[in-house]
């Protein structure tokens, strides 16, 4: 890499961290040695100055430890009120996050970042509270020994012998703006310590005899010294990167640490953590599962938790699986450019090690061109061993075993008068195989070791002794031995690679089966029953959804097996999940006290387009990290479905937009030419009045008066027409359906039309048995007074016009003739688009929206409309709408 | 005959204003006039009108607003006006207390038919209880609960009758689905509104000579029927 070209890498987290700092608000740490050292005291004080200034400055909550001057400079700010929390008979009062959230201040002050919150809260640590804080874009002050930082821990406890729980992850720290060292000289604190300053009372002297010895004191200022002096080291690099000096740029390193449910893990992670911070490099956490590792639940959530520990240190967090533990870590390394990896140092007895060379032994061995670091161990060497190695413990194999043992001896003693004595030993041999076939190592070497004994009291001479005649019986004893050994391991292994290609197989089948399905799926609904339903009944769970509404409120949404909607309480975790964006409930460290897991559907860091809430198996805490990652795998797979079927409704509202804005205006345009003719007459007629009245005749006038109501019922008519298209093609339409006789619809119909229809025959032939039809009263009188008008206009004005209604199939035919020129050829089906005007021509008039209209209406029924030439001259408009059954009536006789 | 009426219009759209009161004057009607339904309910209580036409999208109340009011302290007859599509609006008015309805734009024949008709029944409250309705061949005897149709007496259930009856009473005005349900039935049930279509549909089949083509039985469409006068 050349020397003065910047890291585009480390350009990218630059960008990272800049453009993460958006919107959110800022963290300065009151950072000190020890309790006493008067962070508070600063802390305020620093509030103080700002609330002079005028800052807007919440006290969100305060720990004065009843000292004097502390508790003055809390003086006119505004303090938030505690919330009481009942745990057990304790009354505890603690930081109230949400009314924090609700009042949004400028800058909120939080004593003691490393606070464990009382049980009940939303999160574990107030360092959660305090990240919430900051995300909502709330500046937050706060407070902080050095001894409760998550990587020095392990130091501290060396130090001063006392274990600190209370913890913060070294993340948290370094994503702080500004970090402010309090510090005291260990001298002036134990005075200060003594006068009752710190602590008051008995506390005082405790305090004193513990945690306030001098040297504990010098040691811990050091550490924080350190600590403070390193993070400007890489303030400066910062700036410096930021300059783009010149300067060497160290190759990337990536560290790798793999943990197991063994206590060494988390001292391994913290290991890890610190030659990270020293080299600058990124780290890895990985936990392995290979076939042969039945992890009890305890164990497994000792690895879920030093995963999370290595989490908040700032490391990826991966679990993977393979056959082997090192290979599967090699395998992984490699892929992703590992540099180093940690290793615990194994302690395990030297003959183990010849008989078989630990996990550690082989890394070292096949690490190739990888650095490996092997840190002392404590306790039971499985610190690589992950998924914890306990074997099955149950007796059941060791029976059987012993069952082979007893089965093979009772067949030789059948044997043993007709057979050489090397022909027992090879039926002692069935038996062992048999044992390894179906049992453990354990209950193997049990079979062999019981074999041999079997073999050697009841046949050997002499017989029913342990004592051996000729020495060539121990080959024999040795073969057995050794042959029975490795046909354990070799079906042990066999067993393992079959039941790893099972559970990997399955993995993949599940994966694949929702894929399948999702891929042929549309609409919300639909994907969220898929996913619910597969990974419902994949991990034998409860599975609840929860969308988003368009006010970003978590609703429930679908739940499977069944479809009870979970309580108030988890709507709440879903909803905190909607807004964060991660993932809560057992087994991932926030909101660990409801009952189900959440995870977010969403696709890379856009907001989540669901929430999925599983139940995870009773009895444990949460998931495993391998089931939890294919539940992620499954909900990435739904987001990406939902991703898909958002963006193709997208698009297909965009394609409606723009046809109905061509409707729009292609309507526009026809409408002002055809709305101007009519209103250029009424205009015209009502001016010529107002001008000559006397002039004109009786007959002109009436004419032009006549002229000006028939426009205005024509411009009427229109409207209606207009009104109707837009509410037709704007999809919102819909239909009051009632049953109704059809001679009640052509009825009203024609009454409706009675004053154009003077001086015609109406022919209404509608048979009193037809049955009702189903259909919106409103809208379907429209067509037939739309159909019945297009008959006044395009026939003779003294020719009939027919009605006629029949049964036609299983629906209704409505048939409306007139008796004019009929339909140019050709013309059936043009006459029904928009703005088509057939026919006689112009001197009609009308926007030809009204069979369009009819047509549109009839669809919406699931009819049908048609026109043609009467084979008799004239034209027919031909409705087919469903029938329905008219409503029976209570029996009545008639009087 | 014409009768002489004191018309208040609560409107606010001048043309319209001023077109009814043209119109209703040439009748020889008095009209007053109010623009907003604030001035509209003073104008009814202290001018003591003998009808009122009212407009149902006015600035200030809503229109239903002002008929409830109408009604907290008068029986004056009131008819509404709407525009189309407002079929919700129209039958809500008319369960509130309205008399009757026309729909915007109505031709000025339309109006004085429903005024005449509404002035008539105006006019009967409180008298004594019709007896007879007679509207060209048909003729509904209410004091002996009778139908005859051409001088011979046609054959009805006894629902049958009470809704003719009820129409009659009401004759050339719009009575809605919900009014024939429960005055027929007492109270409602679901599906009844269903069967009086049934109903509807039987007695046209017994009193029309075209059904299709009703002369006395009309349909008002999503709102209720009439039975029209012989004037109409």
């Amino acid at each position: 890499m050349s020397d003065d070209r910047p890291n585009p890498d480390a350009l990218l987290s630059r960008l990272a961290v800049e453009s993460a700092r958006d919107g959110r608000g800022r963290l300065k740490v009151f950072f000190g040695a020890n309790p006493g050292v008067g962070k508070t005291y600063a802390m305020l004080e620093a509030a103080q100055i700002l609330h002079r200034q005028g800052e807007q400055i919440l006290v969100g909550i305060v720990e004065t430890h009843g000292r004097k001057e502390t508790e003055a400079l809390l003086e006119g700010l505004a303090v938030l009120p505690r919330r009481a929390v009942q745990h057990r008979d304790m009354r505890l009062m603690e930081f109230d996050l949400d009314a924090a959230l609700a009042m949004r201040p400028r800058l909120i002050l939080v004593d003691e970042l490393a606070h464990t919150n009382a049980p009940g809260g939303r999160h574990e640590k107030r360092w959660q509270d305090v990240t919430e804080l900051i995300d909502a874009g709330i500046d937050v002050y706060t407070t902080l020994n050095v001894q409760h930082l998550e990587s020095l821990n392990d130091i501290v406890e060396q130090i001063t012998g006392v274990r600190v729980r209370e913890t913060v992850p070294d993340l948290v720290l370094e994503r702080a703006d500004e970090i402010v060292l309090i510090d005291l000289p260990p001298q002036e604190l134990l005075e200060r310590l003594k006068a009752g300053k710190v602590y008051a009372g008995a506390q005082a002297i405790r305090a004193a005899d513990g945690f306030f010895k001098p040297g504990n004191l010098l040691a811990l200022r050091e550490l924080a010294l350190r600590f403070v002096a390193k993070r400007v080291n890489v303030a400066v690099q910062v700036y410096r990167d930021a300059e783009a000096a010149r300067r060497t740029w160290a190759t990337q390193e990536r560290l790798l640490v793999a943990v197991g449910p063994s206590p060494t893990s988390a001292k391994l992670v913290r290991a890890t953590k610190r030659l990270a911070s020293t080299i600058g490099a990124d780290w890895i956490a990985v936990s392995v599962s290979t076939p042969h590792t039945h992890a009890t639940p305890v164990a497994r959530e000792r690895i879920a938790e030093h995963l999370r520990l290595a989490q908040s240190l700032g490391a990826e967090v991966v679990a993977i699986s393979g056959a082997d533990v090192p290979g599967a870590i090699l395998n992984y390394a490699r892929d992703r450019n590992v540099t180093k990896i940690i290793a615990g140092k194994p302690v395990q007895p030297r003959w183990r090690e010849l008989l078989r060379p630990s996990p550690v032994d082989r890394l070292i061995r096949e690490s190739g061109d990888i650095d490996v670091y092997v840190i002392r161990g404590e306790g039971d060497g499985a610190a690589v061993r992950v998924g914890g190695s306990v074997g099955t413990q149950s007796a059941k194999p060791y029976m059987a075993a012993l069952a082979c043992v007893a089965g093979s001896s009772a067949v030789a003693w059948v044997m043993y008068p007709f057979f050489a004595l090397s022909d027992l030993a090879m039926v002692y041999l069935v038996g062992i195989t048999a044992a390894a076939l179906v049992g453990s190592r354990g209950a193997t070497i049990l079979a062999a070791t019981g074999g041999v004994l079997a073999f050697n009291v009841l046949f050997v001479p002499p017989r029913f002794s342990l004592s051996v005649e000729s020495t060539h019986y121990f080959l024999t004893f040795a073969v057995m031995f050794i042959v029975a050994v490795v046909i354990s391991s070799l079906t042990l292994r066999l067993r393992q690679q079959v039941t790893l290609a099972r559970e990997s197989e399955q993995r993949t089948v599940i994966l694949h089966r929702l894929s399948r399905r999702l891929s042929a799926l549309r609409g919300v609904e639909a994907i969220i029953d898929a996913t619910l339903e597969e990974i419902a009944t994949a991990f034998q769970t409860e599975a609840v959804a929860f969308l988003p509404d368009p006010d970003g409120r978590a609703r429930f949404a679908a739940a499977h097996p069944v479809a009870i909607p979970p309580s108030v309480k988890e709507t709440g975790v879903a909803q905190w999940v909607t807004d964060n964006g991660r993932p809560a409930g057992p087994g991932t460290g926030t909101l660990e006290s409801s009952i189900l897991t959440h995870l977010p559907i969403r696709v890379a860091d856009a907001p989540p387009l669901a929430v999925l809430a599983v139940k995870p198996p009773v009895g444990l805490n949460g998931f495993s990290a391998d089931q939890l990652e294919l539940i992620s795998s499954l909900c990435g797979q739904a987001a990406l479905a939902l991703e898909v079927d958002r963006l193709e409704q997208r698009r297909r509202m965009a394609e409606t937009e723009v046809e109905s804005e061509r409707l729009r205006s292609s309507i526009l345009s026809t409408v002002s030419h055809d709305l101007r003719t009519p209103i250029a007459s009424i205009q015209g007629c009502a001016e010529s009045l107002l001008g000559n009245d006397a002039a004109f005749t009786k007959q002109t006038r009436d004419e032009l008066l006549r002229t000006i109501s028939e426009e205005a019922q024509r411009v009427s008519s229109m409207i209606a027409n207009l009104l109707d298209m837009t509410r037709l093609e704007g999809g919102a339409l819909e239909l009051n359906r009632v049953a109704i006789p059809v001679d009640e619809l052509v009825g009203s119909a024609l009454t409706a039309m009675d004053s154009r229809l003077t001086g015609r025959a109406v022919r209404a032939d509608i048979p009193p048995e037809l049955p009702f039809v189903f259909v919106d009263e409103i809208l379907m009188q429209h067509v037939l007074l739309n159909l019945l008008e297009n008959a006044i206009k395009y026939s003779p004005s003294a020719s009939a016009i027919e009605v006629i209604a029949r049964r036609a199939g299983i629906g209704i035919e409505l048939e409306i003739r007139d008796h004019g020129p009929g339909l140019a050829p050709g013309e059936e089906h043009l006459i029904f688009e928009k703005f088509h005007r057939g026919r006689a021509g112009r001197d009609v008039g009308g926007v030809g929206l009204g069979l369009a209209i009819c047509r549109a209406i009839v669809h919406a029924h699931g009819g049908t409309v048609s026109a043609r030439n009467h084979p008799e001259g004239g034209a027919s408009f031909l409705i087919a709408l469903p029938a329905q059954a008219a409503p029976t009536l209570p029996e009545e006789k008639e009087t | 005959m014409i009768q002489s009426a004191r018309i208040l219009i609560i409107e606010d759209e001048a043309p319209i204003r001023r077109f009814l009161r043209a119109s209703l004057e040439a009748q020889l009607h008095r009209v007053v006039e109010a623009t907003s339904g604030q001035e509209g309910v003073t104008l009814a209580a202290t001018d003591a009108p003998d009808l009122i036409l009212l407009d149902l999208g006015l600035p200030d109340l809503d229109g239903l607003e002002v008929l409830r009011r109408l009604r907290g302290f008068c029986t004056v007859p009131v008819i509404i006006l709407s525009a189309r599509g407002k079929e919700r609006d129209k039958i809500d008015g008319l369960d509130a207390g309205a008399d009757d309805y026309l729909t915007k734009p109505f031709s000025v024949g339309e109006l004085s038919a429903r005024i005449r008709v509404a002035l008539r029944h105006g006019s009967r409250r409180g008298e004594s209880v019709i007896e007879r309705v007679a509207i060209g061949d048909l003729l509904i005897d209410l004091e002996n609960r009778k139908v005859l149709l051409r001088g011979e007496e046609v054959r009805l259930t006894p629902t049958e009758y009470r809704i003719i009856a009820l129409l009659a009473r009401h004759s050339g005005k719009v009575v809605t689905q919900n009014q024939i349900v429960s005055e027929v039935w007492g109270s409602a049930k679901p599906g009844q509104e269903h069967h009086v279509r049934v109903y509807m549909h039987q007695l046209r089949q017994k009193l029309e000579a075209e059904p299709a083509r009703p002369r006395y039985l009309i349909t008002e469409p999503w709102v209720g029927y009439r039975l029209r006068e012989e004037s109409d």
